[in-house]
């Protein structure tokens, strides 16, 4: 992990430089957008919960502690912010919607939908890790940072997901 | 390409066929940050005032009433009368993950590595001298001695398995979802002597009752109470888990080595169950399945506490690593005495007022910030926050912090011998074990792959 902001930058977006404040983000949209991808499966909402995320972080960066690395800070709050995003009721209405209809022709395919489905039955928690180490393809040393967790925990749930996802995914495909 | 390689694949494709290549997010960031920045100062301004003023309030309350004093000078935690432990009882086993699985390392007092172990070891007895592997065609038993594969006990095969064993090591019980079954093993005998079909669902945490057995719980989405003749296991009763705490026992999950959360009281009828949700301790009578009783201890943050239970089973010490306190439960009597602040990291104002600001955490598993000396006179506790704190050592009779051993030290998980001679500290990054003695003389230090992550300490702990 080598993603400590430059403490200067950091001491200037504190004081308030937007721009500073920027530059330390911008390298961060696109695993934050990927997350948010990973764990909410909609472009839209994974947009506005990196948005979100950002003017939260803007507000908060007062506890980022001196030194501590960015990246699993900020992707910290767009976890948070996605579960947040997922417990309102709203969702629960989409959630019940099986194939949206704005997806790519690549996505149509039923391995993709069973793959697709199957993320979603995970419980929260074992989504945030197995879409970190997945897809973003992070370690799990950072992976236990960004979900608050201790190291053992991740990797327990990152099993226990993949177990699950396995099952899950093995099912699909033989009822298929 | 190997199986986690493809799953791999596959997640990038489904998920990249959704997302699409980023999109521009900063302009529209930008936009919102606006509105945000004249407000910064004043807000932050509040916030401080806020905390500083519960911090007042709070501060002398705590100091005054539980802030413990520390005594200057050597302390030693070496117990009065010497404690016989069993082969391999004293060495370490500390748990790391490499690219090719789990790695299980023994390091015995001198710093001396003794062993290795390629398997994901689950359990280490109670008297700490054998550990534990299970996998679909059955368990495998290493010696705590040196590491070696004593034998191999065949199961009928499961798909995930969660094992228990009895309070005195004699049983281990196999609760799996796929089949749904539970199994006994008598390790004694060297074999599994019991199988029952429970229905569905039945996956969770197995809990062994009686010195024969007699009763076979599983926690899980519902409870579900066994009887075994000697001969057979049969249902004998059933219900709804949900009023039992986190939808079953906490065993630590796969690996997760923080020892137990549970235990089961003197009168074999009274389970007691520590939650790392919400800090919740539970009575829950065996009998009749029901809760007789319930004390929340509150904390800070989820999964910040240690539960320990003392040798005898009726003290469970709840230590929150994040802020020092200790708070000790009489399970014998159902109460809470007096919460105690005994350990945290270095003293920082700020940071404190930071804690109070963080964002409450989803975490889990359970941690390992305190152990109790085998002569259960000692409490070591390490500081949290992966500040340096060092180890904090409180004399449990009358709950004073008496010395501080590795005070610059940012240290994460501890571990006290079987015959209180040896500590074993693990750093914060993980990737050193020190060992001390019970002076707190450091005997060595032993580097570690980097992703280590904690003891596999025994049941009985």
């Amino acid at each position: 992990m080598e993603h400590a902001a430059d403490p200067d930058v950091v001491q200037d977006a504190r004081r308030g430089s937007e721009a500073a404040f920027t530059s330390m983000l911008q390298p961060l949209l696109e695993p934050a957008y990927r997350l948010a991808v990973g764990m909410l499966q909609d472009r839209s909402l994974a947009e506005d919960a990196v948005q979100e995320a950002a003017v939260k972080a803007w507000r908060r960066l007062d506890q980022l502690r001196e030194g501590a690395e960015i990246r699993p800070w900020f992707l910290g709050i767009v976890a948070n912010e996605c579960r947040t995003t997922r417990r309102g009721r709203w969702w629960q209405v989409l959630k019940t919607d099986p194939v949206r209809t704005a997806q790519a022709p690549e996505e149509q395919s039923a391995q993709g939908i069973d793959l697709r489905n199957a993320l979603k039955r995970l419980n929260q928690e074992q989504r945030l890790v197995v879409v970190l180490y997945f897809y973003l393809d992070l370690p799990l040393q950072e992976i236990a940072g960004i979900a608050g967790a201790s190291y053992a925990a991740v990797r327990g749930r990152l099993y226990r997901g993949i177990r699950e996802l396995k099952a899950d995914f093995a099912m699909s495909e033989a009822e298929g | 390409m190997n199986q986690e390689e493809s799953l791999r694949a596959e997640i990038h494709q489904t998920l990249d066929a959704i997302g699409g290549p980023t999109p521009a997010l900063l302009p529209a960031i930008s936009v919102r940050l606006r509105p945000v920045s004249p407000r910064r100062p004043l807000v932050a301004f509040g916030r401080l005032a806020a905390a500083l003023a519960i911090a007042l309030v709070v501060g002398t309350v705590v100091f005054s009433m539980h802030r413990a004093r520390i005594s200057p000078g050597p302390v030693s935690t070496s117990p009065t009368n010497p404690i016989s432990a069993g082969p391999g009882a004293n060495i370490a086993w500390v748990t790391s993950q490499t690219i090719h699985g789990d790695t299980v390392t023994g390091v015995d007092g001198t710093g001396r590595v003794v062993g290795r172990i390629n398997a994901p070891v689950e359990l280490r007895s109670p008297d700490g001298t054998h550990l534990y592997a299970i996998v679909n065609s059955g368990i495998d038993i290493f010696s705590a001695i040196d590491g070696h594969k004593e034998r191999t006990i065949p199961l009928i095969a499961f798909d995930t398995g969660v094992p228990m064993l009895s309070s005195d090591g004699r049983y281990l019980a196999v609760s799996s979802g796929s089949p749904a079954m539970l199994q006994l093993v008598d390790l004694t005998l060297g074999r599994a002597i019991a199988s029952i079909d429970v229905g569905v669902p039945t996956f969770g945490t197995p809990l062994i009752v009686g010195a024969q057995a007699q009763h076979v719980y599983i926690f899980g989405q519902t409870v579900v109470k066994l009887a075994f003749d000697g001969s057979t296991l049969h249902l004998e009763q059933r219900v709804n888990g949900s009023a039992f705490p986190c939808a079953g026992l906490v065993a630590g999950g796969v690996n997760s080595a923080g020892g137990l959360a549970f235990r089961v009281l003197a009168d074999n009828r009274t389970l007691v169950a520590f939650c790392p949700m919400d800090g919740r301790v539970t009575w829950y009578d065996l009998e009749g399945l029901t809760v007789k009783h319930e004390i929340v201890v509150g904390q800070q943050n989820p999964f910040w506490v240690t539960p320990v239970f003392a040798a005898d089973g009726n003290t469970l010490y709840l230590h929150e690593s994040g802020t020092g306190a200790l708070h000790v439960i009489d399970l014998v009597h159902e109460t809470a005495g007096k919460s105690t602040k005994v350990a945290m990291a270095r003293w920082n104002f700020l940071s404190w007022l930071g804690s109070l600001l963080v964002t409450p955490a989803y975490a889990g598993g359970i941690p390992r910030s305190a152990a109790v000396s085998p002569d259960g006179n000692w409490l070591y506790a390490v500081g949290g926050f992966g500040a340096p704190g060092g180890l904090s050592l409180v004399h449990l009779p009358d709950a004073t912090v008496r010395g501080r051993w590795l005070a610059d030290q940012a240290l994460d998980s501890v571990l006290a011998s079987a015959d209180g001679r040896t500590v074993y500290v693990l750093t914060a990054s993980g990737k050193e074990l020190l060992v001390l003695r019970a002076d707190g003389s450091q005997l060595a230090k032993v580097a570690l792959p980097a992703n280590t992550y904690g003891f596999i300490v025994p049941t009985s702990s």
